[in-house]
Order: structure tokens, then sequence, then C-alpha cells
């Protein structure tokens, strides 16, 4: 019949839409090995890393080497794109493939905090002592990473007050404006970069701030009104910031500021840092090492552009720096790779050299030579030298440790501030305590959370639909979490 | 002891079991080569298809990866009892349904119309033009078709779209952040995308059928429309049917990375669908059992629809695909 012989010329062509796929859907990752001059005596040790430029790390790097040779080590690394990394991470756990060593970013999300409970990872914490750089990790970031008791992996120490605000300084200027100070003036000088032309180009081309889907403004103008960060301490209960009145009022403030347009109405869907980038915008919030760092093409092609951060803005409660937890990422050793202790401490060694000075200039500068030549003690970049790249991921001591080098007095500023306001750092409360209520619905309770406000801020719900919001949280589980979290806390207090 | 009696019906049913299974053997050996050929084809779905599928079992199961298969605790249908007594699971069964829907009237039938249309073409170099033409968006990856869009429909980035409606004096939609406009955005990419593509296997149905039928019905005098309605759609009539329960198989995946990538905190109340969800909750959020279960019931209902939908075509005398 007619039909069998069609399917059969159909199903041909289905076999080959089938197989091209299968042939398309190529491997996202990249390896690394590098042939050095180590002998047989070194560590041999497969490493899983993220990789945040567009390319990882070439096998020749000269700071790769550099970091081979001096702890002796042959490092195999796997490198994993960022944009992936967590899920290519939750993956490998699921999978029990693990690496030697691996980074991993969410330490507080389910899968990978199911994964530190289970006992999947080594605990540290009695050996930290015996090492000279391990031994002196902070205790913040210790703390932050208490799971039960226990440290499951090396965090990566971060200054605490990181986040604030970057700015165009030429635009102030042009508009004779001061810098911020309080909220009324973040939302003054937004008004005046929309409104009043601080490019001079006779257009009304700009607006006040760039927001992207991560809410940083609403979550440092709540802070700043004297919500907490992320999870506070309420009535001695452990609460989430959006159920303080504080964090209600900058609600209200951001939709008014998104209905007057100082702010992208897209920022759901815009990416962070193009429109500033693009001189649309003249402000955003995030940590202010960016404004070092995440700018220099904007700064080649204007030159007249000037950029200036700022973190102390006053409050009710005084001057408040949203911080992060005082590290990022934990770096493990799983169990079920290394199953013996003498191999634990060798890695143990392997990451403790990491910490040495000579590692901190390395991941600060690169190699002499070829990175940067040194006169008399002033260090001068190379132009077009290979560069640490994506091998400072392997970091985890004091970020502001070592020779910085060659850098812009915007960073100098940046790295006083971080030591100035460090004092002045709002911790999430919620960081060194366990719930089982949100390990399993976290996620879901969260994006509930985060997709009310963003309808409240851009006006599709209202003050009854953000209330029943919150209640809906709660009933889902919210009121689970803040028991868990507050049972947890109270056992850590009663620790102390 | 007492001899066994066998029947004479008996013995000729062994007679001819024997016979035939000398004959398989026979047919078995004169083939071998084929048979040979065959090995590794057989082995790649044993291995890369079959032997995964056990791995549904763990949404029976707590599974916990370093306890691993064996060791994670057996919970029975928990799973399933609690997804369908979720708020989330109506949602979800909403919105997939409605994309499904959606996706079955206004995209299915568009192939069929482009390729009667190009069979009618007398200018055969221009319908080959055309049909490459409208077969290059189907490579086009998904990230692309959504980064595209964007710059299409953005209504602040500057999108094209917009600006137009600006100019005639109209309002801008915010088309990417609207619940209203997510469905219609779907379906429009699938279209642009796809349609071409789905031309194909019509266009090889639409070539075999029989010129004379033709003649002799322009003999008879009909003209174009009736030809085309008493001899082409009934020619390919078969093929459409077959197509659509393969496509009734596929009812509930609603193209993951198309709508994840489109996804956003505004039209996610329209958006969110099991594909989704079974990302959220099993890579992002570690529930490896429970959106294992929630997959494994995305693929039941498929079963049931092509099987479903099999009989009933049966039923009415068309062929069907098994």
């Amino acid at each position: 019949m007619r039909g069998k012989q069609l399917l059969k010329s159909s199903s041909t062509l289905l076999g080959m839409i089938v197989l091209g796929g299968t042939v398309l859907s190529a491997c996202g990752s990249a390896k690394q090995t590098a042939d050095n001059n180590n002998g047989a005596d070194a560590l041999q040790l497969k490493v899983m890393m993220i990789q945040q430029g567009p390319e990882p790390p070439k096998p020749d790097n000269p700071s790769f080497l550099k970091l081979e040779h001096y702890t002796n080590t042959k490092l195999d690394i796997t490198w994993v794109p960022a944009t992936t990394y967590d899920d290519k991470v939750n993956a490998t756990i699921a999978a029990g493939n693990l690496p030697d060593l691996m980074l991993m970013r969410n330490t507080r999300a389910s899968a990978q905090m199911n994964a530190q409970q289970s006992g999947m990872f080594w605990d540290l914490k009695p050996y930290l002592k015996d090492y000279k750089n391990l031994s002196k990790l902070t205790s913040v970031a210790i703390q932050n990473n208490n799971v039960d008791g226990h440290l499951y992996g090396i965090p990566r120490e971060r200054v605490l007050a990181r986040y604030g605000l970057i700015i165009r300084k030429d635009w102030l200027d042009n508009l004779g404006l001061s810098m911020p100070k309080t909220v009324d003036d973040i939302y003054n000088v937004a008004k005046a970069f929309t409104l009043n032309d601080p490019n001079k180009d006779g257009k009304n081309d700009t607006f006040g701030i760039q927001d992207d889907k991560s809410m940083e403004l609403l979550k440092q103008i709540a802070l700043y009104l004297g919500a907490p960060n992320g999870w506070g301490i309420q009535n001695g209960k452990v609460a989430p910031s959006f159920m303080y009145p504080q964090f209600k009022d900058a609600l209200a403030l951001l939709r008014k500021m998104n209905s007057e347009k100082l702010v992208n109405n897209d920022f759901p869907i815009a990416p962070k840092y193009d429109y500033f980038n693009q001189e649309k915008a003249g402000m955003y919030f995030s940590v202010i090492d960016d404004g070092d760092s995440r700018h220099t093409d904007l700064l080649k092609a204007d030159p007249k552009a000037q950029i200036d951060v700022q973190e102390n803005f006053d409050g009710p409660l005084g001057q408040r720096v949203r911080a992060n937890s005082g590290y990022d990422s934990l770096i493990v050793i799983p169990k079920t790779t290394v199953t013996s202790e003498t191999k634990l401490k060798q890695i143990l060694g392997f990451l403790d050299k990491l910490g040495d000075p000579q590692m901190d200039d390395l991941f600060n500068m690169g190699v002499q030579g070829s990175d940067y030549t040194m006169d008399n003690g002033k260090v001068t970049k190379i132009a077009n030298a290979p560069g640490v790249l994506d091998i400072v991921n392997f970091k985890w001591d004091d970020q502001t440790a070592g020779n910085q080098g060659d850098i812009t007095p915007l960073r100098v500023k940046i790295i006083q501030l971080f030591k100035d306001n460090e004092k002045l750092a709002v911790v999430d409360s919620s960081a060194p305590v366990t719930s089982t209520t949100y390990n399993t619905k976290g996620k879901q309770l969260d994006q509930n959370i985060t997709d009310a406000e963003v309808k409240y801020i851009l006006g599709q719900i209202d003050d009854k639909g953000w209330d029943d919001a919150v209640a809906k949280w709660q009933k889902d589980g919210g009121d689970q979490v803040i028991q868990e979290y507050t049972a947890d806390y109270n056992k850590n207090q009663a620790q102390k | 002891m007492a001899i066994v009696q066998t029947s004479p019906e008996k013995q000729l049913v062994r007679r001819k079991l024997v016979k035939n299974n000398r004959a398989l053997h026979r047919r078995f050996k004169r083939h071998l080569m084929f048979y040979f050929m065959l090995l590794p084809g057989v082995l790649y779905f044993l291995i890369y298809k079959y032997v995964p599928m056990l791995g549904v079992l763990i949404a029976f199961q707590n599974y916990q990866p370093f306890l691993g298969f064996a060791g994670s605790k057996w919970v029975g249908f928990q799973h399933f009892t609690y997804f369908f007594s979720e708020d989330t699971f109506w949602l979800l069964f909403r919105n997939t349904l409605i994309l499904a829907l959606y996706n079955l009237i206004f995209f299915f039938p568009l192939p069929i119309i482009i390729a009667l249309l190009l069979n009618e073409m007398r200018k055969e170099v221009f319908k080959r033009v055309i049909q490459t033409m409208i077969y290059i968006p189907h490579f086009v990856s998904w990230v692309v078709v959504v980064g595209i869009t964007y710059l299409l429909f953005s209504a602040e980035g500057g999108g094209v779209i917009n600006e137009m409606l600006a100019s005639f004096g109209m309002q801008k939609i915010n088309f990417l952040l609207s619940d209203s406009w997510f469905r219609s955005l779907i379906t429009f990419q699938v279209i642009w995308k796809d349609t071409g593509w789905g031309t194909i296997i019509f266009l090889a149905a639409l070539a075999g059928v029989d010129p004379q039928l033709y003649e002799a019905a322009r003999m008879d005098g009909a003209g174009r429309l009736r030809q085309m309605v008493h001899i082409t759609l009934p020619a390919i009539r078969s093929t459409i049917v077959i197509l659509f329960i393969l496509r009734l198989g596929s009812f509930l995946d609603s193209g993951f990375e198309q709508i994840f990538l489109m996804l956003n905190s505004m039209n996610r109340e329209v958006g969110e669908v099991f594909d989704t969800y079974v990302y959220t909750m099993g890579i992002q959020n570690g529930d490896f059992s429970y959106s294992t279960a929630v997959g494994l019931f995305k693929s039941a209902v498929g079963l049931v629809l092509v099987v479903g939908a099999n009989f009933l075509v049966k039923k009415f005398g068309e062929e069907g695909i098994y």
C-alpha cells in the first residue's frame, strides 16, 4: 500500500533528523592538561572549575604552569562555562561521577546542601589547624558555611562589604550634582539623569538606574531603609526581609521610579551592564568592583566617561552596606573519589600552598616577564599578555592580599572602601542555618516571591496582590522555613 | 507407569512447530549478514534508550546520589500523590495543554497547506528556491530564535516592531513582559522555525501521487481545486493521519529550550509547563526523584494519547502506525 511506502521514505527522513540531532548535541566543556617539568612525584588531581572568560586558559599559560610548578601538582582541569556551571555541578552530583576537587557555587541551594548533608564530601574542620594558611580562614566564612556543625569544603574568602552604587561621575558634574548619600538623593539623581540631559547631547536619551533580574536595586534600597539583607532577626525569629515594613517602602519607591521611567521597565529581561555600557543609564547597583572591571570598552569608546563608586548611604539605622556571606563558593573534596586520608592531606597541602604570598602575587598579576615587568618595585603590565584568566578562580584567601600590581586609582579606592566599610557590613542571617523545607521547596518559594516583587514594581499587582503573595508563601512552606531556621539559629546561639 | 499417548492433532501441531522452527532457523542463516548489520542499531537502542529507562525507577524512591540507586529508600507513589495534590499541577497542566492545542490548531495544518501550495507551482525552479528558503529557519538554534525575538519585540531596547507601532502613533506593546502575548509569541516562533521543515514529508507524499489520476480528472473536466480536493488530499490522507498520531505522542512536550528562554517573572503564570518545572525541580532544586515522577507522568500521558488515537484511527478504517 502506498501509505506504508510513504511511511518508509518519511521514516528515513526522520531517522536523518534524529541522527543530526545527536551529532549536534556536542559536549560543552573543555579539558585541559599540561606537560610540565614536574616529576613523577607530582600530585595528580582531577579538578572541575568554573570558566568565566569566553575561552578556557590554554594549557601552556605561564600562570598555570607556574602554579603547577610551585605546588608540584599535575592538574587535569575540566573548565565548565559559568552560565551552565551550577547545573553541571548538580548533574555531576546526581551521577556520582566526581573529580578530586570541585568548586560549588550554590552551597546553600537544595541539591548542593543535600549533597553536603548526606556526607558526600570530607568534613575539613578538624584538619584546618594543621595548615599554615588554611588555619587562618576567616571565622565569618567558616561560620556561614556551617552545616550541622561541619565544614564541607574550603570557602573562597571574599571581602564582606562588597555591594554599592556604580555611577557616572561626569554626568553628576555636568548637572552640578554631588554624590548621592541617602535614598532620597538616589531618587533625585535618577530623576535628574532621566530628565536633565546629563550627557549634554541635547537629546532625551538617558535614564537614571539600570536594573536587571537580580534586582540588586531593590535589595540595596530595602537595606538602606532598614530591612535586613535577605533574612534578619525579627522578634527572636529568623524572618525574610520581605516581611519587614521597610521592604514594602522600598517596593513602593521602586514602583514609583519605574512608573516615572527612572529605571528601565524591562529589567526582568535586561542584560546586566548593557544600558550602562551603552551610556543610556547613569547608575546601577552591584558589587562595586564591577565599576573597575566591567567597563573597559565604555572607557575606550568614550574617553570623557568617568566612573565612581559609593557604598556609604545614611538611613534610619545608620550607614549599612549589603554584604555577601564572606565567601564565594566552596572547594569541596568528594569522599567517593578521594578515599584515603593520606590523599586528602595531600590535597589540603596543595590548597594550603595556594594561600602563600607567591601565589597571591601570581593571582593578582600573573608571571613576571610574561605578564608584567618590575622596575624598582613598580609593576607595569605588559600589553597583550596572556594574563591569569580563570586560573584566578583557584584563589581562596583574602582578595586584597599580596602585591596588587598595576591598578587604576578607582581600584585603589574600591579596596580602601572594602577595608573601611567592613564594620558596616550587614550579613544575611540565614547564611549559617539550615532548613529541610527550604531544601525541598526553597527554589519554588523564592521564585514565587520574586515574581510578585516584579509584578508589584511594574504595577501588575496592587498592595493586596503583594500581601496575598506573601500569605501564599507562608502557607506553602514559608512559615515552616522560618520555624526551622529559628530552631537552628537558637541551637547555634546556645553553642556560642 | 502409564505411557503418555499423544493425540494425532497434537502431533500435527508439534510437527508444524518444528517445521516452523526449522524454517525460521534457515531464514536466520540465510540472512545472517543482515542480522549482523542490524546489531549496532539494536545495541544502540538497548544501551542508550532501554537501559537508561530503568532510571525512571527513582521516581518511586527518595533518591540520594551519595547512597546511590541501591541504597536509596523506596517510597512507592508518594511523589505522584504529592504532585497531583499541588496547586502547581493544575497550573502546569493547563499551560501545557493550551500551548499544545495552539500548536495543534495553528501549526499542524500549516505545513500541509504550504506543501499543497508548493505542489501547485508550475515553475520547478521557483518551487525549489522557496522550499530551500523556508527550510533554513529549522537549522537556527532556539537560543538564536529567542535572541531575534528579543531584538524584534523588545519595548525599551528599540525593538523594530515597537518602533513601527510608535511611528504609526500607536501605543507600544510590551510583548516580552506580558502574559497575554506569551502563547502567541511561542506559537509564532514555532511556525516561523518549523513550518518549512514540516513540508518535507508532505511533499514526499505528494510526489508519489500517480499523474495518470490527474490526467483522467482533467479529461473529466475537473479544475485545479477539484483535483486538489478529490485526488491530492485523499492521496496524502494516510500520511497526515500518521503524522498526527506521532505528534500526539509528543503532545505534552512543549519545547523546553524555547519556553525556558522566553520565561520571566511577568509571564510565568501562563508559561510554566511540565518541561520547565522538571528542570527547576530536578536540576536546579536537586529533587531528582520528584522531577522524575513528573516526567514519567508526562510520558505516560503521551503514551495513552498515541495508543488511543491509533485505536480510533483504525476504527475509522485508516492505517494507523502499527
